[in-house]
């Protein structure tokens, strides 16, 4: 992310959803939650099946985002809109582009969002707010 | 519905600790095989919400509260970051219930966890925002 500008794109990330990887976030990161897990609970709650955590999608994009950052100490700040189900089988692509560079503050910032193979925005209204390389913490 | 007058309801304070071994695990389950993560030195940027889980759970739990009902789906998810958590540190991690909304027949509660260190300095603030269906 050398000398940034608006306009720039981050490499999109495309990762194929398992239920394998769903099980290894729930166990990670402590959400034990049915609905991630076990197929019979999924469906009694309402849901197709199984779906993947909110917070495994994000952390895709997280890392789609650190990978351009070079360094995940310069995220001042991230934030997203869950806007869609993501499902064992979908093929997600986590996307960003720059959006505003303010050489004065030091910051770069971003819209990020993650889609599906049908097109359908999963992750909409991605905000991502990162330190210029100048300005580490 | 939702208990609107727990606004601003806070909860206990507790802390944490993640070890470089749980960052690297948490690193491993997201794919992402940067050594920063791996060898446990820096936390992947969404990590927090493992520092802030026990938290969110208890608020959710609240019986006052009315939240812990079928159908709820996670809106919306920010971190703010003051500076980087290191693996490691000793974390303290206060709820509250910063906002209750609704809009049609959703109801949306933004639950707010402040992340701080040994010496009371903010590390980060972690808001989820969570949509429940009013009821019919």
């Amino acid at each position: 992310m050398n000398d940034p500008k608006i306009g720039d794109v981050i490499a999109p990330l495309v990762v194929d959803i398992t239920v394998e990887q769903i099980r290894a976030y729930a166990e990670a990161s402590g959400d034990d939650n049915p609905a991630h897990l076990d197929e019979a609970a999924a469906r009694a709650a309402g849901l197709p099946g199984i779906i993947a955590h909110g917070m495994f999608t994000m952390a895709l994009l997280g890392r789609a985002l650190t990978a351009w950052t070079g360094d995940a100490s310069r995220v001042r700040v991230f934030g997203v809109r869950f806007s869609g189900m993501v499902r064992p089988g979908d093929r997600l692509t986590a996307r960003g582009k720059v959006v505003a560079v303010d050489k004065a503050a030091g910051t770069v910032n971003l819209e990020l969002w993650v889609d599906n193979q049908r097109g359908e925005t999963v992750i909409s209204k991605g905000v991502g707010v990162v330190a210029l390389p100048l300005q580490p913490f | 519905m939702l208990n609107r007058s727990l606004i601003g309801k806070k909860y206990p304070p507790h802390t944490v600790t993640a070890s470089a071994e749980q960052i690297a695990r948490f690193a491993s389950a997201i794919g992402d095989t940067s050594p920063d993560f791996s060898s446990g030195q820096q936390v992947p940027v969404t990590f927090g919400a493992v520092y802030a889980f026990k938290a969110l759970r208890g608020v959710i739990g609240d019986p006052e509260l009315h939240a812990d009902v079928p159908g709820r789906i996670h809106g919306g998810q920010e971190f703010r970051f003051q500076r980087y958590p290191r693996s490691g540190e000793t974390l303290t991690v206060r709820a509250n219930v910063e906002d209750i909304s609704e809009r049609g027949h959703l109801e949306f509660l933004v639950v707010r966890v402040d992340v701080s260190d040994a010496d009371g300095d903010q590390v980060m603030e972690i808001r989820s925002t969570l949509i429940l269906r009013k009821p019919e």
